[in-house]
Formats: C-alpha cells, sequence, structure tokens
C-alpha cells in the first residue's frame, strides 16, 4: 500500500507511521463496540438471500407449485375472490406469481367497507391460483422474520432499530476503510494462509475473509448506508418539504404518476384483459408482477401494472398507470426516470439479490457467510492478543477481556444456535397455537440468551467446545425432524425434484457439520494445551515479531 | 448457455487466472519448488496469462449477461475461485497446477459446447 499524504508527517520519525497507527486504533475500537450487533446483521442478512425458499420450508402445509397459470387467469381469479371480500376498498393490491420471490397469488386490501360486505377494513391473503381459496398454511415467522431482524433487530421499535442499524453501517464502513489502510501486505499475502498459528492464523483467516469478498463488503456496506439515508440525514428532506412534509415527499418519490382521490361515484372496474395483455404485450408473457388497483369500483379508479424485476439489477421495474374505467393507458413510468433515484434503486438491488437466479444466489450466500467469517474473525482476534498478553503477565484477567470473551462465545455460536431452535420451533410448537409466529421468534432470542449465560458459567474453551457442538448437532438433526414431522423428507423431495425442501436440508446438515468440526477442533486444541501446561518461552517472541510484521494491526 | 453453465464457466476460468497469479508470486512458486513440483512458464508470463485470463471472464460475462449482471457474476465468481486456490495451496499445494490446467480445460469445453 503506498503511503497516505496525510502519514509522511510522521513517516520520517517512525518507520509505520502515526497515521497506520491512528488507524489500527479505529478498526480495532470501531469493530468492537458494534460488532456483536454486525454480526447479527451479516447473519440474519445471509439467511434473508434465501428468504422465500425458508419461508416454504416453514410451511409445508403449501403445495409443491407446479407451473403457474397465465397472469391473466390468475389475476381474474384473484379479482373474484376480492370482489366479494374487500368490495368499495380504497386499494388492491395483487402480487401474481413471478419468478422465485411470489410463488402463489397474494393480495392486500385496505379501505375496504364492511357495510357493503368486506369480511374487514384491510387484510392480507395468499391464494391458490386456480380456485382463489385461502390457502392456510401454519401461522410461522419465517424466511422473513429472519431478513426482517436484520434491519430492524426485531423487538426495537423503527425510531430505535433504525439508528443502531444505521450506526453499525457506519461503523462498518469505517472499519472496512481502516482494514484497508492498515493491511500492509493486501497483495503479498492474498493467498497466504497459516493455519495452526494461533494470532498468526486468525489474522490470516480475518484478512481473507475480508479481501477475498472485498467488492461484496463495499457495496453491501455503502449500500445498506443508503437505505439508512432518510433516517440518517432526515434534515435534506425536512429542509425541502418542512416538518410535516416527509409523507408528501415519499408519495412524489415513490408513488406512480396520475393517482387521484376518490371520485367517490361507482362506476365499474375495467376488466383486465386488455390492460394486463397491453402490459404483456410491452414486458413479455408472465412478466407481470403487481396489479396495484387504486379506488377499485370508483369513478378515478387507477390500474398500475408493474414490470418484474428479473431482469434488472435495480429495484424498480417500469410501471404502466391506466384509467381504471376505459382502460386507457395514462403514463408510463420509465425505470430511471430519476437519475438519483435510479442510482439508489441500482444499489438497493444489489445489496438485496432480487434478480439473482439459483446460481447468482448461492455466490450472494458464499460472500454473506464470507462477511460473518470477517465479523467473527474480527471479534476473535481483539481476544487472541490480550489473552497472550493476560498469560504472560501473572495476576487476574482483564474484566473487559473476559466479557467480550465470553459475548464472543455467547454470539458467535449462541446465535446460530438460535436460529436452529426458531427452525426446531416451527416443527414441535402446535399448528394452532396462538401466537405460533411469535412464539418462534420468541425461541429463537430465549435459546441465544440461555447460549450467552452458559458462556458466562463455564470456562472459555468448554464452553466454546459444548456450545459449538450443540449447535452443529441442532442443524444437522434438522432433516431429521423434518422427516419425522412432515411428509417432505429429503428422500422425497430428491424424488419428486423439489429443490427447495432438499436444498434446505442438505444446508442446514452440511452448516451442522461445520459447526461440529469446529468444535472438535477446539477439543484438540484444548486438550493439546492440556498436555503442555507451560507454554514455551519463544511465544512471547514470536507475539512481539508478529507485531512488527503487522504494525499492531490486531 | 444457461445461467448456471456461464456461471460454472466463470468459476472454472477464475480458479485458472487466481491459480496462475498465485504460483507467479515467489513465495507459492518457491513452496512448490519444495514439493519437487515445477512451473512450465516465468513468474512474469504467469501473471499476465492470469490477469489475461480475468480480463477474459469479464468479457465472457458481460458479452452474455449485459454489464449490469455480467460484473456481479464475474466478481461473484472470482471470489468464489480466489477460495477454492487459497484451500489449494494451503492444504493442497502439489495439485495446485494441476487443477489451474485442468480448469482452463473444463472451461475451455463448456465454452465450445455452450
Amino acid at each position: 500500500m503506498s503511503q497516505s499524504p496525510l502519514s509522511n508527517k510522521k513517516a520520517s520519525a517512525s518507520p509505520d507511521g502515526g497515521f497506520r497507527q491512528a488507524m489500527t486504533w479505529l478498526h480495532t475500537w470501531v469493530g468492537l463496540t458494534l460488532g456483536w450487533v454486525l454480526f447479527l446483521i451479516f447473519v440474519t442478512g445471509t439467511a434473508g438471500y434465501f428468504d422465500t425458499e425458508i419461508d416454504r420450508w416453514m410451511q409445508p402445509e403449501l403445495p409443491f407449485v407446479e407451473a403457474p397459470l397465465s397472469a391473466l387467469e390468475t389475476a381474474n381469479v384473484v379479482r373474484a375472490r376480492l370482489e366479494q371480500e374487500a368490495p368499495q376498498a380504497e386499494r388492491w393490491y395483487i402480487n401474481l406469481p413471478a419468478g422465485r420471490n411470489q410463488l402463489y397469488p397474494s393480495v392486500f386490501w385496505q379501505g375496504a367497507s364492511e357495510e357493503a360486505g368486506a369480511s374487514s377494513a384491510r387484510g392480507r391473503l395468499t391464494l391458490d391460483s386456480k380456485t382463489g381459496e385461502t390457502l392456510t398454511p401454519r401461522d410461522t415467522g419465517g424466511g422473513q422474520t429472519l431478513y426482517q431482524m436484520h434491519w430492524r433487530l426485531h423487538y426495537l421499535g423503527r425510531g430505535y432499530s433504525d439508528w443502531i442499524i444505521g450506526l453499525a453501517t457506519l461503523f462498518m464502513m469505517v472499519g472496512l476503510v481502516t482494514g484497508i489502510i492498515i493491511h500492509k501486505k493486501i497483495f503479498v499475502d492474498f493467498f497466504t494462509f497459516r493455519p495452526g498459528k494461533g494470532q498468526r492464523s486468525w489474522l490470516d483467516a480475518h484478512n481473507f475473509f475480508s479481501v477475498f469478498a472485498l467488492p461484496f463488503h463495499l457495496m453491501i456496506t455503502y449500500s445498506g448506508l443508503l437505505f439508512m439515508g432518510f433516517s440518517l440525514m432526515p434534515l435534506i428532506v425536512a429542509s425541502h418539504y418542512g416538518d410535516e412534509g416527509r409523507r408528501q415527499f415519499f408519495a412524489e418519490v415513490f408513488d406512480p404518476p396520475g393517482i387521484v382521490d376518490a371520485a367517490n361515484t361507482p362506476a365499474p372496474l375495467v376488466p383486465f384483459t386488455s390492460v394486463i395483455h397491453q402490459a404483456e404485450q410491452r414486458w413479455g408473457q408472465g412478466r407481470v408482477q403487481v396489479v396495484d388497483v387504486h379506488h377499485p369500483q370508483d369513478a378515478s379508479a387507477r390500474v398500475v401494472l408493474y414490470e418484474s424485476i428479473d431482469q434488472t439489477v435495480s429495484t424498480s421495474g417500469e410501471r404502466l398507470v391506466f384509467d381504471g374505467v376505459t382502460g386507457d393507458l395514462l403514463h408510463t413510468e420509465p425505470t430511471d426516470a430519476s437519475m438519483v433515484k435510479h442510482v439508489r434503486d441500482v444499489f438497493l438491488g444489489l445489496h438485496e439479490g432480487l434478480f439473482a437466479g439459483t446460481a447468482l444466489r448461492w455466490l450472494y450466500f458464499l460472500s454473506g457467510v464470507l462477511g460473518t467469517g470477517m465479523v467473527a474473525t474480527g471479534l476473535i482476534l481483539w481476544t487472541t492478543k490480550r489473552r497472550k498478553t493476560a498469560e504472560r503477565k501473572p495476576g487476574r484477567t482483564h474484566r473487559g477481556l473476559v466479557l467480550v470473551e465470553k459475548l464472543n462465545i455467547g454470539t458467535i455460536a449462541g446465535l446460530p444456535a438460535g436460529m436452529a431452535t426458531y427452525f426446531w420451533a416451527n416443527r414441535l410448537l402446535p399448528v394452532n397455537m396462538a401466537g405460533r409466529g411469535e412464539w418462534e421468534i420468541h425461541i429463537l432470542f430465549l435459546t441465544w440468551l440461555a447460549m450467552l449465560l452458559y458462556a458466562a458459567l463455564r470456562p472459555r474453551l468448554k464452553a466454546w467446545q459444548e456450545l459449538l457442538a450443540a449447535t452443529g448437532v441442532l442443524f444437522a438433526t434438522l432433516p431429521v425432524l423434518n422427516a419425522l414431522t412432515t411428509e417432505r423428507h429429503l428422500l422425497h423431495s430428491l424424488k419428486s425434484g423439489d429443490w427447495v425442501f432438499a436444498g434446505f436440508d442438505i444446508t442446514v446438515f452440511v452448516i451442522g457439520v461445520g459447526f461440529v468440526f469446529a468444535a472438535y477442533r477446539v477439543r484438540s486444541s484444548r486438550l493439546s494445551d492440556l498436555q503442555k501446561p507451560h507454554k514455551p518461552k519463544s511465544t512471547a517472541v514470536k507475539v512481539s515479531k508478529l507485531q512488527d510484521t503487522t504494525g499492531g494491526a490486531v | 448457455m444457461t445461467v448456471s453453465g456461464l456461471v460454472l464457466t466463470l468459476c472454472l476460468v477464475g480458479v485458472s487466472a487466481m491459480t496462475c497469479l498465485c504460483l507467479a508470486m515467489k513465495r507459492h512458486a518457491f513452496e512448490l519448488a519444495n514439493t519437487g513440483g515445477a512451473l512450465p512458464l516465468s513468474g512474469k508470463r504467469l501473471r499476465c496469462l492470469g490477469w489475461l485470463l480475468i480480463v477474459s471472464m469479464f468479457v465472457f460475462a458481460v458479452i452474455f449477461q449485459g454489464w449490469s449482471f455480467g460484473l456481479v457474476s464475474a466478481l461473484a465468481c472470482l471470489t468464489l475461485a480466489a477460495m477454492v486456490v487459497i484451500m489449494t495451496v494451503t492444504y493442497y499445494l502439489p495439485w495446485l497446477a494441476r487443477l489451474g490446467v485442468v480448469s482452463a480445460i473444463l472451461a475451455a469445453i463448456l465454452l465450445m459446447v455452450g
């Protein structure tokens, strides 16, 4: 790495430069402060790349999806249902099955009139695309709750979680930039991993996780910041729209053009036939993702069709706005109506990876795993260096060190264990239990809490070994649990070509084996430590040498 | 060529490229020599070849998938390829050169078939 101009002043005095020292300090403490939050963000975000697949595994009642009907047929089936279920509504929002993200049609409505026979003013249903009947799978948090935890931390309101997540993302960005600055041998050590050498190996691993997926890490962190833009920089909107103008700003930026208030004069809603036909001519068969009807059965009705986003990296496709009575095309809103919004949508799209097909989705997942590894090894590195120093000095170990070690064990092994019990709860809680979906997630957090307590009470290496093993067993036995509690066991899935179920079973098994292997490695190193209670003297020399070569980067 | 086929090809080219870049480095060439392996090309040529393969990987990806999808796929495949290579360097060093050659051949076959 070339020396930054800022470091030139001190460069002559000390070969390392005060700048790099300062950056090292920043990297160390910024990484530690919100490290566990970042670990949670990375773990749940990585799982979130397979949110729909997890949803499906967690609702085994839902049928295996065959080839979907045409958009028009499905839309008509759903419409017939909505006319009964939600007459005189303000809005019908119909999500058509198109691509991976939506397997069954689902609807959302608001402002329906209960006097006119609506089942409720607002509601949400998943339907069978042929019969229009409601599909009633078990209540579950599903992959969506895991993915929502990624940015909402579950129990906190948006007022708190936005700031915590925003701050964590900022810290992550600082961690990445300072990490690049202090990594002196980014090219020389590119392919170097030296296993079995204690702290040296942890640093190699940390570099490996960070450098190999660096484009991903930079993209994911920067786009993460863009997600939080409205929260982190509210004054920019406020300065143009005033304190109360936030809603107006969002409407101007995100709502399609040409939506007007209800005229309160009844008028029949145009048949979907010509509307969907026009859209499919423009976008291709089966590429209508959403039919969004504003004020159905009103004189000022508008039908907005959203293009599927499977052919763009961006989060938004084209939108067509039709008159809901005459069926005339009123507006065509292109994807890049505003350059600024387009740039934002592309970054957000890259972050979410909704465009990614199976192969690319796995690579996203892999990059997420690397990010998780980066945070985990970073947290462990903080302790290994201080543990070495503490062992050389007689007297009590520093309380801060012990605290960080315990939190590391309880989180790095404990949070994945929580996720495993979340899946266990999905299969074992009674299907008709009230608040079932919420309890699944309570069990996730309770398990994590139990793991933290366990880590606090046990000796360090034993706690690592036992918790990693427990997590591994919980994951690896999930396919067995699935086979015992549903009809859709691994062999059945493989035979019927249900790759979502098979993929889930195989993946959790591999994850489980990985954790058990980690536990085994901890055990071996613990036993070899026991055999030679007095460390060889050369360790101290090695550590100081290591600090020379890394510029104290650990 | 299907998307999965393309991603597989990109990964194979990536492994080949990363192998070249890795063995172009003195440290790893030296390690290989210690295990009795010999390199057919000098460090400089290997480095050129490695970069050439990386560039060609991006070109393929962009031709097949366009700028946005292509760049994402190529970068992601390069990450996976780098992981495969570092694992091989660390644990199966004598196999590294063979890995590079075999993945290049497989990639060429895939390109011809697809």
